[in-house]
């Protein structure tokens, strides 16, 4: 696993500040443990990593679990994917002091020049959302096993989010979930924004989302 | 003043919160299980790392580049090396932007002490201001952490910082004097504690960490 920092110091690079535009666009994955992110990036790297150049970087706390996952499911090269750990801050490193992740990901760039950088936040509550400084838009996923109250619930992810998936409806009847009320609750919430349903389960293409990140890529990218 | 507050702030963006000075090496360990045993940890680590580091960051008139390279000596472990970079990058990033100087181009990744000094001198802070930044540093970040991991009385370890300043005061004057005596960054300051830097190679190699370092 690559880890934070290099060995030297020298000659000057990227500039200190701001973000050094390259070309990748910065697609943020955030949202509650559990609710399916780590599959989302997976089947994101499935279904776009033909067509497209990725890279990730996850967030998850105590093991860099999700960054084997998807290395065990062979979505991508291992240099492909560097893990940040966060001190215990998952909604800290992705939005209050975004530093560690702009390493990282900048790295990535340099080193790959990808056209999709999916940065995968660690699971936290409803509460948590990216720094448009890290990223240039982010999804927020739920799944429908929290309940159907979450959409009503609302928070910066449900309400702002680029892109709002709730997940695992695949689930719904078992756990008791009314969709209808749901994709109201949602509308309420999120107004014109998207919202889409997904079980990465029976459907781990993710069409509907791939074809939503496809549409925030510039038409020059490969 | 308002410079060294913002330096100073965990608000501030400067990539701290993902480091703990090497707390949760020896909160897994065993050996650091309370207030107490904080308080035991700082006074060794402030004598310490914290002279150098205060040493460091007050120092000037140097090359930056030799700079880096005595301070990168004086870190044996690599992995406290690099996570000295990972954080001086951190610093430099922000403090670039938030006070533009040519020194920032010197190099992309420098250690902490040695950004820590940059964005002293670009924000117009004195030496002691400077050095008492470093200690500060050192104590905030172990403090949070071991808060963060133990779930420690945040009360009690304020309690405990605040008492820690004589001795965070005394070290970075000692910093300073330091830094001004040396007439060469070799000269500067060299004293450490070894545990905490095997230890900090062995967190590098464990599976399940949440701190950087
Ligand atoms: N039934 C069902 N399980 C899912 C779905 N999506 C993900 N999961 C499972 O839910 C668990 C958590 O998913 P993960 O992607 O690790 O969630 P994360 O914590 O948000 O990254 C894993 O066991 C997944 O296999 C889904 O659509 N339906
Ligand atoms: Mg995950």
């Amino acid at each position: 696993m690559h880890r934070e920092g290099h060995e030297t110091g020298t000659p000057n690079g990227a500039s200190g500040g701001g973000r050094p535009r390259g070309t990748a666009v910065r697609v943020g994955i955030g949202g509650p443990v559990g609710g399916g992110k780590t599959a989302l990036v997976a089947a994101l790297c499935r279904t776009l990593g033909q067509r497209y150049s990725i890279a990730v970087v996850t967030n998850d706390i105590y093991t860099e679990e999700d960054a084997e996952f998807l290395r065990r499911n062979g979505v991508l090269p291992d240099e492909r994917i560097r893990a940040v750990r966060t001190g215990c801050c998952p909604h800290t490193a992705i939005r209050d002091d975004i530093t560690a992740n702009l390493d990282l990901v900048e790295e990535l760039e340099a080193e790959h020049r990808p056209d999709l950088v999916l940065v995968e936040s660690g699971g936290d509550n409803l509460t948590a959302t990216f720094s448009y400084g890290l990223i240039d838009k982010q999804i927020f996923v739920v799944d429908v096993a929290g309940g159907d109250k979450v959409p009503r619930k609302g928070g910066p992810g449900v309400q702002r989010s680029d892109l709002l998936v709730i997940n695992k409806i695949d689930l719904a009847e078992l756990v008791g979930a009314d969709l209808e009320v749901m994709r109201a609750d949602a509308k309420e919430q999120r107004g014109e924004l998207p919202t889409v349903f997904s079980s990465l389960r029976t459907g781990p293409a993710a069409t509907e989302i791939a074809d939503q990140v496809t549409a925030w890529l510039p038409p020059g990218a490969r | 003043m308002l410079a060294a507050l913002l330096l100073a702030d965990a608000r501030t963006p400067l990539g701290g919160h993902t480091h703990s000075g090497g707390v949760e090496a020896v909160v897994r360990d065993g050996t650091l299980t309370g207030v107490g045993d904080l308080e035991t940890f700082l006074r060794a680590r402030i004598r310490t790392a914290g002279l150098v580091g205060a040493a460091f960051a007050a120092a000037r008139g140097f090359a930056i580049g030799e700079l880096d390279t005595e301070f990168g000596a004086r870190t044996p472990s690599p992995a406290l090396r690099a996570a000295s970079r990972a954080q001086g990058a951190a610093l430099r990033r922000t403090g670039s932007r938030m006070w533009p100087a040519p020194e920032w181009e010197i190099l992309r990744r420098p250690h902490l002490p040695i950004a820590l000094g940059i964005a002293a001198v670009a924000s117009g802070l004195d030496q002691a201001q400077a050095a008492e930044l470093s200690v500060h540093h050192l104590i905030g970040g172990a403090c949070s952490a071991a808060i963060r991991l133990l779930g420690l009385d945040p009360l009690a370890v304020a309690a405990l910082s605040a008492g820690l300043a004589s001795l965070a005061e005394q070290t970075a004057a000692l910093g300073v004097s330091a830094a001004n005596t040396a007439r060469t960054p070799a000269e500067l300051p060299s004293a450490s504690t070894p545990f905490p830097d095997v230890l900090a190679q062995l967190h590098e190699q464990s599976e399940v960490s949440l701190f950087a370092s």
